[in-house]
Parts: C-alpha cells; structure tokens; sequence
C-alpha cells in the first residue's frame, strides 16, 4: 500500500518539540520527533494502539523522509505492529509521544530528559 | 590641678543653673543618668568649657544651637554658659566660656548668629583675653583632652596603637607624647639650637673684622652658607614629605573606606568565575547528552524489539518443531522408498523380498499418516515468523544508554542548581551591597577603589625616599656643623680679639643646651615606655581575672599587648571587652607618667565589659587619677555593689533628674535602691 | 602619683652633670618651664626660650669664667 509523503503534527506536538529544541536537548523537531516515538514505544507498547489513533491533519508540515531517510522505521513498525500503514502509525506515534512529553512537562512545570528514558 | 566644680546653664537638657562640686579629698564622683538626660552633654560641657568645642551625637562638631535648652529657648534665653573652678599651682580661677548672640541678631536661627565668649579670672583678678586664652589652653589641649575626658565607645581607637605603622595609631602616639611632655624635649633641643644660630651670626659679625683669624671667618661664613642652603634643602624635604603624607593619610582613609568596595568587587568576580565555570559545565554535559540522544531512538525501543524477539522464538517453537519433525520423516521415507526401488536393504545388508516390500510399503503409509507436517498456512506462518525474526533481530542488539545519559543529567542540574542559586542569591546579595556603598560613598566606584590602593602604595614609596633623602642633607649637616665647629675652635685658638671668644663661648653654651635636650629625647622617651608599661601592668593586673594573663608589654607607639604566663608569648587576639581593659589601663599610666596633674571624666565606660570585668574595672578607678568623675547609667553598673567595690573612695553620688522632657537637673542621689 | 616634670628634669640633670658640666642646671631648669607654661604658643615659647639662653649666655665671661 503506499502511504503519503508529507505529513501534519498536531499543535501541541509541535510545541512540545519546539521546546525540546528550544532548551537545546535536539538540533530539530524531527529528531525530537523520532525520540517521542520511541519514548511511546519504550515506556507505552502495551498500552497504546498506534492503529486507533486519530490525529486531524494541521498546520505543521514535514516530509516523511526527514524522519525516516532509510526506511528502518517503516520495517521496524511494520513488524512490530504487523501493519500495512507503517507511515499512518509512525505519525500517530510520533504525535502520541510528543503530546504525552509536553503534557507531563506542563504538569511538572520542568523538562527533565530523564523522565522520558 | 584640681576640679573644684563645674556649672551648666541653658546646656543642653540642664535649663536653670546646675553644679556638679568636687570634693576636697581625692576620689571617686558618680553622677548616675538613664540614656537622655544629659550625661554625654555633661562631658560636652567640660569639652565646651576647656576647648570651646562641642559634639553631638550624630558626631556634628560646634552645632551650638542644637545645645541650647529647648525650654530656655521657648522662653527667650538664647545663650549658655559654662563655668569651671579650679586650682592650679595654688591659685584659684574660675574659667567662663559662653555663646553669645552676635549683634543685631533678635533669635539665632544658624551658628552663626552666634558666637563664644571666654573669660579668667585668676584670684579675683579678670584677665586680659591672650591671657584667658592662653592659660585655658595650657591646661588641657585638644590633642590631651582625649585622655581625660572620654567616651567608653572611643576607647576603640587605642586598638590602632597595637599596629605600629597605622596612621591613626601615630597620630594617637603623638597625643600620648604630647601628654608625657616629649615636646618639651624635642622643642627645647630645636629652640635651642635656633638661639645657637642667632648667637652664632651674631659672633660671625665680630670675627669678620680681625686679619688674624679672617680666613677662617670666610670659611665659616661659607660654611654657614651651605649650612643655611643645606638646612633650606632639609626643610623643603621635610615639608614635601609632610605634604606627602597628608596625601598618605588621605588615601588610607580613602582605602579604608573603600576596603569594603574592593572586598565586595573581589567576591563578585570569584562568583562570576564560578558562575561561568558552573555555566560551561551545563553547557558541557548538555552537548554530550544531547549528542547520545540524536540517535537514540534505535536503543530505546530495543528493549520492546527484544520482547518481541523472545515471544516470537516462543511462538516459532512449535511450528518449528514440526517442521524438523516432518523433514526427518521424510527423509525416512526416501530412505525406504529408495530400498524398494534398489530391491536392497543398506541397513539389513540383504536383498528386500516381496513380502518385505509390502512391510515397507505399509510403513510408508503409515509414516505419511502418522505425521502430516507443516499445513500450508503453517509453513507461510512460520515463513512470516522468521522474516519478523531477521528484521528484529537486525534492530535489537544495541547497548542502552539511558544510564549514561542519566549520570550525565545529574551532573548537569547540579551544575545549573550551583549557578542559579550564585546568580539568584549570592550575586544579587553582592551587587545589592555594592550598590549601597557606592551610595554612600559618592564618586567612589570599584575602580578607583582599586586605584587608591596602588596610589597608596606609591605614596608610601615616595615617603621611603624622602626618608632617605632627610637622612642624606641631615648627615651632610652634621658634616658641616662639624666643620664649623672646627672652624670655630680654630678661630677661637688664633683670636687674639676677647670678644670673638666670648661669641664662640655663647655659641658653644647654646649648643651644649640643644645637645642636651636632644640627647634627653631617646633616654626619656625610654623611661617612659618602661614606666608607662610598668605602671599599666599593675593597673591591669588590678582589675585581670584571667589566670594566665602575666602583664604587659608596650610597643613604639604605646600600644600594649597581653603577656601569658604559661609562654611568656602575646595572646594573639584578644575581645573587645579585654581591648577595653587594657585602653583603661593605658589611661591611668599615663595619668600617673603625665607631668601635671589633672581629673579623668568617664562617659559609659563599660560598654564592652561582661560583669565580672566591670567590677574589676569599678575596683581600679581609684587607680586611675586622684579626680575621678564617672557617668554611667543604672544598669551599665550595679549602684549597690560599687559602692562595696569603690568603698570609701566614693565622694559623693549624684544623679541626673527629669524635670520635664526637655529638662534636667543634678542633684543629690538617693542611696535607698 | 604625679610625674610634675621631676622626671624629665632629672633625665636631663644626668645628661648635664655627665657630659656638659659647665652648663648651669638652672638654665635647663629655666628651659624647661618656659617650654611647658607656653606649649600652646610656638612663638612666645621660642621667644622665651632664646632670651633665656641669651640672658644666661650673657653671664659667661671672655676669660672662661661665669658672672654668677
């Protein structure tokens, strides 16, 4: 199946990785991107379904290369999750991850990198 | 010298005329005062009447307006006036210094609507004004007056006699001198050698006339020529090196004042060191994390892709044990399939018979149905497990560093908690308290903190050399001092002329009397530091309570030091209260060393002191001086136990009483406490 | 208890007697009270303290003895 090229973070994704970047802990929103990713796959597998996740499309736009220039993402996912939308559940993750940094950042009033290891 | 009594009218709190009348025999006077009502004015009253100079609290000097009685003020009275009486060398004066409002002035508004009046009286006779003046002035200087009319809380400047090279602590040892009648010395020997000088020039115009002895009279009149150019030379060094160290002094008040900036410059420097070092520790061990983390995704989710690994492992067992099953079997039944075919049994090693082909052929099918081996939805299950296998496998093994990065995260919020707490709190406290001062002190910024200091020490460079240089023209004077005298004794030898010798004889008398004063100065100088310490120890050790305190010892500028026992060595350190002790001690040896006589007046003098020295010190007034008058406040000192303490020294007890807010009077006290 | 310039007086007696015999003791004694009676008045006590020398240094004769 081929999946889309391009794709929308939410607001509050991108805020998140804004402030990733912002107090230096990333040179960009994609790698920030891929960590909160993995932070959900690390810390959360068992609890979230990439797949029933729904995030409407926004105003913050990426190319899906800039996060995943050798496909390793797409394998990974496709067969951790045994999925044919690799690139839809990445999305889902990446934005899941980022939205559950930001909100536990807000929480604490802190960002402590540790927090997401 | 006797106080014989003093009184204030319209001074300070005291409105109506008030006395204070010292006893006839030598002793003690108490003149008891709560905070307020006038004890300090008291000591500004004799300050008043023996110098013509007042103080107030807020260290004001000659605000005479703020001495005039409030309430006398009310009522139109804008003068005070303070008498002394007193005996001197068997006379009796009475001294009466007053202000005065200056003509054509209704109410003073400012001091210079006023003005102070002196007047002597000497037995009865009133004398001339230069009189007046001069006699008030021989009885207590300025300079002297610091040693018999004193503060408690000034006591802290004899501290800066300990330091030998302190510019207050010289100033203070020349008050001292001055008191112990050194001047007298050191003025006699230069007075003399002034008269010396006159008698000499005289004696020069005698010989200039004579053939014999002309030579050698111009050779004296050169001589004396370079003298005077030399003496001209030594007194230009000496006023340029007076001026140099009005320069000093200035620039070590500057530094003095200025200790705290450059203190406070200095600390905030090392905390702007330390919040960079902190700052670059941040930064430090942020980069290094942040350069673990850029890839990091592949380590975190390793874990999960090691979960997933095992669970599939777990899963392909089964099918995977099938599979090797049914591979086995099939093997089997081409092993048998290939005997039928052959008509030859490998493992029996013997031809197959037809009823054995039958056996084997039934044990084919039997194989084949016993087994059925993978289905095929298995064998593309087990395919699909093991391409999963591969990918994750590829992804797993890789080292996790959520450790490291935890280590180094420690040491980056120590490091960022060190520099905001120094940014936020110790910085803040600094600046703040550099702000205040430069406040305070106007015009003075940390630079020209710093820079009074160098200059300072510059200064005291250029004082070195012109020591040097006054050491140099002084010898180049006694060189030719000596050439004179030899040229004198020459001329006093050839002279036939009486009258040449008798100048000379003159010259030479004068001389002799400058030596002798001269040379008086080191010898006297050095009795009176052995009397002086002699005598301040037994005082001291009058009052010491401390069992291994041995006495004391004076160094050049009569600062002293306490001696142990144990060591023989100086206590290093000694409290504020103990510096009060020995500040005391110091007062009554030089009392007892000074060549006249005179009474102490003691304002507070135990504020530094716990009980235990205060009753020491209360024991040892009468040590002190024959007149003692002492104002202290109910609960400086306990009334009833000095009376015990000072016995039957005690004159009289005298206490300051309220009669309004701003009015006080003395009066006699009453000892049913 | 007081010093009352004994002190001073004998130090310099000592200097005297020792080493400048021929010096009157009464003009140092002279000398000395002029010098504290006028501590406060530079000029009258260098003024006081030359004719004291002067007046004593008149006394000397040319031929080595004193008028005393």
């Amino acid at each position: 199946m081929t999946e889309f090229s391009q794709f929308t973070i939410t607001d509050a994704a991108y805020e998140a990785a804004t402030r990733f970047v912002e107090e230096k802990w990333f040179d960009s929103a994609n790698e920030a991107g891929k960590f909160a990713a993995a932070y959900a796959i690390r810390c959360h597998f068992g609890e979230i379904n990439p797949g029933s996740l729904y995030y409407p499309g926004g105003t913050h736009n990426y190319g899906y290369s800039s996060f995943d220039s050798d496909g390793s993402w797409e394998t990974i996912i496709k067969t951790l999750y045994n999925t044919e939308t690799p690139r839809a559940y990445f999305r889902n993750l990446i934005i899941w991850g980022l939205e559950d940094m930001g909100r536990r950042i807000q929480e604490s009033g802190i960002l402590q990198i540790t927090d997401f290891l | 010298m006797r106080f014989k009594k003093i009184t204030v009218e319209n001074f300070g709190p005291f409105k109506d005329p008030t006395s204070i009348d010292f006893s006839a025999r030598n002793g003690v006077s108490i003149v008891w005062g709560r905070n307020g009502r006038g004890k300090t004015t008291l000591l500004n009253a004799f300050n008043f009447v023996l110098n013509g100079t007042v103080k107030d609290r807020d260290g004001n000097v000659d605000n005479f307006l703020s001495f005039i009685n409030e309430a006398g003020m009310n009522e139109g009275k804008y003068i005070f006036k303070v008498i002394l009486d007193l005996e001197n060398n068997g006379k009796v004066y009475r001294i009466v210094r007053s202000i005065a409002v200056a003509p054509g002035v209704d109410k003073p508004t400012s001091n210079n609507d006023l003005y102070t009046v002196l007047q002597v009286n000497e037995s009865g006779n009133i004398l001339s004004f230069a009189d007046s003046e001069h006699f008030v002035k021989g009885i207590m200087t300025k300079e002297v007056s610091r040693f018999f009319l004193f503060d408690g809380e000034l006591l802290t400047e004899y501290e800066e006699l300990l330091n030998e090279n302190s510019v207050r602590g010289g100033s203070i040892k020349s008050s001292i001198e001055q008191i112990l009648g050194m001047p007298i010395l050191t003025y006699g020997a230069s007075d003399s050698d002034v008269a010396a000088s006159t008698i000499a020039t005289e004696a020069r115009k005698v010989a200039q006339n004579e053939q014999a002895v002309s030579k050698y009279t111009q050779n004296l009149d050169a001589a004396t020529e370079t003298r005077e150019y030399q003496e001209q030379e030594l007194q230009r060094l000496m006023e340029e090196r007076e001026a140099c160290i009005l320069r000093r002094n200035k620039l070590q008040n500057l530094v003095e004042d200025t200790e705290k900036l450059r203190q406070f410059s200095a600390r905030k420097k090392s905390i702007e060191e330390d919040m960079e070092r902190q700052r670059q520790i941040c930064d430090d061990e942020q980069r290094a994390i942040a350069g673990i983390l850029k890839d990091s995704w592949q380590w975190m989710i390793a874990p999960v892709l090691r979960q997933r690994l095992l669970d599939l492992q777990s899963a392909m067992a089964d099918l995977h044990g099938k599979e090797q099953t049914s591979k086995g079997q099939e093997i089997i039944i081409e092993y048998i399939q290939q005997a039928i075919k052959d008509i030859y049994c490998p493992v029996c090693d013997h031809p197959v018979s037809p009823n054995e082909r039958e056996k084997l052929e039934a044990k084919i099918s039997q194989i084949k149905a016993e087994t059925g081996g993978l289905s095929p939805e298995e064998k593309v299950q087990l395919e699909s497990y093991r391409t999963q296998q591969d990918i994750l496998a590829r992804y797993a093994n890789v080292t996790d560093q959520a450790q490291e990065i935890k280590v180094r995260y420690d040491r980056y919020v120590a490091a960022f908690v060190k520099f905001t707490d120094l940014k936020e709190h110790d910085l803040r406290e600094v600046e703040s308290d550099l702000e205040a001062l430069r406040k305070n002190a106007t015009g003075t910024d940390e630079k020209a903190a710093f820079e009074y200091f160098d200059q300072l020490g510059k200064v005291a460079a250029e004082i070195a050399e012109y020591d040097q240089g006054i050491i140099r023209v002084g010898a180049e004077i006694d060189k030719t001092k000596e050439t004179i005298k030899k040229l004198n004794t020459t001329i006093i030898a050839k002279s036939q002329n009486k009258d040449v010798v008798l100048a000379n004889k003159k010259v030479a008398f004068a001389e002799a009397i400058a030596a002798i004063f001269r040379e008086g100065i080191d010898v006297y100088r050095d009795k009176l530091s052995r009397d002086v310490e002699r005598d301040a120890t037994e005082i001291f050790m009058e009052m010491n309570t401390e069992e291994d305190y041995g006495g004391l010892r004076i160094n050049e500028n009569y600062g002293l030091t306490i001696i142990r026992k144990s060591d023989g060595k100086p206590v290093p350190k000694r409290s504020a209260g103990w510096e009060h002790m020995v500040a005391f001690a110091l007062i009554g040896a030089l009392h007892k060393n000074a060549p006249f006589d005179g009474p102490v007046i003691m304002d507070s003098p135990f504020y530094r002191l716990d009980i235990i020295n205060t009753k020491s010190m209360v024991k040892a007034l009468p040590l002190i001086a024959n007149q003692v008058l002492m104002l202290p406040y109910p609960g400086e000192i306990n009334p009833s136990t000095t009376r015990t303490d000072i016995g039957d020294y005690i004159v009289q007890e005298l206490e300051i009483a309220r009669i309004s807010s701003n009015e006080s009077t003395i009066k006699e006290m009453s000892t049913n406490d | 208890m007081k010093n009352n310039l004994d002190e001073l007086r004998s130090t310099l007696e000592s200097i005297r007697a020792a080493k400048y015999p021929e010096i009157p003791a009464e003009v140092i004694s002279a000398i000395i009270e002029v010098q504290n009676q006028n501590q406060n008045d530079p000029t009258r006590r260098q003024r006081e303290t030359q004719k004291m020398i002067i007046q004593y240094s008149n006394q000397i004769k040319a031929d080595g003895g004193n008028e005393q």
